[in-house]
């Protein structure tokens, strides 16, 4: 059995350049589907990383649950999402294009680095710090072993939902037991194709590649917070995140703290709903109170965009963030005197698709 | 009702160690709350109130007992009230009420100091291992052995039958590296062999919870055609397998691989095929 190392030569360096392109430049072009043109934030760019990600993820949910429920091979389901990402990148393109949002890309750059602040300095270097820590450390348990184990599977024997991750017997009942959770919110699957499209092992990839990236999305979102809170400044906002970082890595005082899931098992479904959907769900209310008289549906499609995507990390998750979003609507409806419509409509549109997949669930399990 | 509040009790518990950082997440409520110059602050602390509130009724862990793993996984509902959050917000808001640059630092350092002094990090071993070799996949070498040795094995020997047990370790490594090795046990217990009371035994030999006797083990293993059996290296356990006609095939950094050639394959009793 040959051994995975870190790769070298000529055609590992394209790989990793493909799969740079893939969780930087990509993201960036896909935010520009669901936000505004003026962000409202002095991380524009940042923002739409952000975005970006929330839809690679909400890209893949619903052909990732058609193919758990017609057992589709992996490589057709890798298939259909790379063509619905190339479609979801044309459009974005031409968003680009007629809005001219790059136009004076090179100026606002150029100005936003005149403008950095040491507390953001800071909070970047212990952001990366602790990127570093995860991608050269370890950590392994039988909870984390689970969801990696069924990328394996999947990459392995090029199917969904045919074997059990847990013991590699065939399914006879997929709906026995706690891998139901799995199938209903298969975030596994987003690791078996990133693997398959780079010819990635998927313990490595979910070990020492993925976690990295998830880092920098959960701090940029903290970060992305910090900015609505402090009116834009962003001293403080970097102080604020350098003090989440604290919070974060000072966090393992219990056992179930949010810091320790995000620190320490971030390739896993729960964990991005924990470091990276239930902030983007407070920072998405938040612009959304201190914009509430001239709120459209529109803006309402980067909170759909979250909730399809914690649809696809966590059944559990999922209920959570069915909660907040209803918790966070509410007061947002009675604080917008005047948009109490948009607010209803873009808030109960957001969780048709979440209500959905629980029913899924109740049905499955009555 | 009673159960309800121990239910809550537990979570905060499980979120929160002592009353410690339950007295920050408060005291930064307050602050968001009072902090008059920032307004989405109030939003948030507004917001942070109603789930404390809401997370203490009973009526709560009530109607989403059975969701929640009849209460188990009661803490789990705090995901949406993340606490650094709010206690970065108080901190920086805070400071910013102080006028003195001077205080402020002092002030920024002593937040600091008492974030650490009153949490536990999560960089120490028992979380982040270091490994020297640096696999990318971060399974350390040994399982990668095994797992090529069973292939070789059962190529050379022709034995189509692929199922292997093991301690936790074991189990968990093995299936992120190789989906072509069936498991006797997973991790999960399977509901179906609740009522099996060998499965439970075999289950509690193979995951190490129970002192190996190597006779009843083999009877065990033979029972779920189990023919690899991956054990910490112990002396007792070597004696006793090798008395029932197991074979090492491996032994190597504290681990040995036994292959038993006299079991078949055949359907299991797990409920697969």
């Amino acid at each position: 059995m040959e051994l995975k190392r870190l790769p070298y030569g000529g055609k590992a360096l394209i790989r990793i350049l493909f799969f740079a392109l893939f969780f930087f430049p990509l993201p960036l072009l896909l935010g520009g589907l669901v936000l505004r043109k003026k962000a409202g934030t002095p991380y524009s760019l940042l923002l739409k990383w952000v975005a970006g990600i929330f839809v690679l993820f909400a890209s893949l949910y619903f052909p990732a649950e058609i193919a758990v429920f017609r057992k589709w091979s992996l490589t057709r389901l890798c298939y259909v999402w790379a063509v619905s990402l190339v479609i979801l990148t044309l459009l974005s393109f031409l968003i680009l294009k007629i809005r001219g949002d790059a136009r004076d890309l090179p100026q606002r750059t150029g100005s936003f680095l005149r403008g950095i602040s040491p507390y953001e300095i800071a909070a970047l270097i212990l952001v990366l710090i602790h990127a570093y820590v995860v991608f050269r450390f370890t950590h392994s348990d039988g909870d984390d072993a689970t969801y990696v184990a069924a990328a394996t599977t999947s990459l392995q024997t090029n199917t969904i939902r045919i074997f059990d991750p847990q013991t590699g017997d065939r399914i006879v009942n997929w709906v026995q037991g706690d891998m139901t959770r799995i199938w209903l919110s298969p975030f596994f699957l987003f690791t078996a194709c990133v693997c398959r499209f780079f010819s990635l092992d998927a313990a490595a990839f979910s070990h020492t590649w993925f976690p990295p990236i998830l880092t920098l999305f959960f701090y940029g979102i903290v970060l992305l917070l910090g900015s609505s809170l402090f009116q834009k400044d962003r001293a403080k906002a970097g102080l604020f995140t350098i003090f989440v970082w604290a919070a974060n890595v000072w966090s393992s005082y219990a056992v179930y703290t949010s810091g320790t899931f995000l620190s320490v098992r971030s390739w896993q479904g729960k964990a991005v709903f924990v470091g990276a959907a239930a902030p983007a769900l407070l920072y998405f209310y938040l612009q959304a109170f201190k914009r509430r008289d001239e709120l459209k549906i529109r803006d309402f499609l980067f909170l759909w965009i979250i909730l399809i995507s914690c649809s696809f990390f966590t059944l559990m998750g999922m209920a959570f963030a069915v909660m907040e979003t209803a918790l966070l609507g509410l007061m947002l409806f009675i604080a917008a005197r005047k948009k109490r419509l948009t607010v209803l409509i873009g808030t109960a549109l957001s969780l048709v698709v979440p209500a959905l997949a629980f029913l899924t669930y109740t049905k499955l399990h009555q | 009702m009673s159960a309800l509040f121990d239910i809550i009790r537990i979570a905060y518990q499980q979120v929160f160690g002592g009353s410690f950082y339950l007295i920050y997440l408060l005291a930064a409520v307050v602050l968001a709350l009072t902090a008059k110059s920032f307004k989405g602050g109030r939003f948030l602390g507004v917001y942070y109130l109603i789930c404390l509130i809401l997370f203490t009724t009973p009526l709560v862990p009530r109607y989403l007992g059975s969701f929640l793993r009849d209460g188990t996984n009661y803490w789990r509902l705090f995901w949406i009230i993340p606490a650094p959050i709010i206690i970065g917000f108080a901190a920086v808001a805070l400071i910013g009420q102080i006028k003195n640059k001077r205080n402020q630092v002092i002030a920024a350092i002593l937040i600091l100091a008492a974030l650490m002094v009153g949490g536990k990090p999560v960089y120490r071993a028992e979380y982040f291992q270091y490994d020297p070799a640096f696999l990318p996949t971060k399974i350390p070498m040994e399982m990668y052995e095994m797992a090529a040795i069973m292939h070789e094995n059962a190529a050379r020997t022709g034995d189509p039958n692929l199922t292997a047990v093991g301690p936790a370790p074991f189990v968990e490594e093995i299936r992120q590296i190789d989906s072509g090795i069936r498991l006797g046990a997973g991790r999960f217990f399977p509901n179906y062999h609740g009522i099996d009371p060998d499965y439970v035994e075999y289950r509690s030999y193979t995951q190490g919870s129970l002192v190996p006797d190597g006779a009843r083990m083999t009877q065990l293993l033979t029972k779920y055609r189990t023919n690899y059996y991956a054990s910490l290296e112990s002396i007792p356990i070597q004696e006793s397998m090798m008395a029932n006609g197991w074979q090492i095939l491996y032994r190597e950094r504290g681990w040995v691989l036994y292959y038993h050639p006299g079991i078949a394959y055949g359907k299991t009793t797990t409920g697969y095929e």
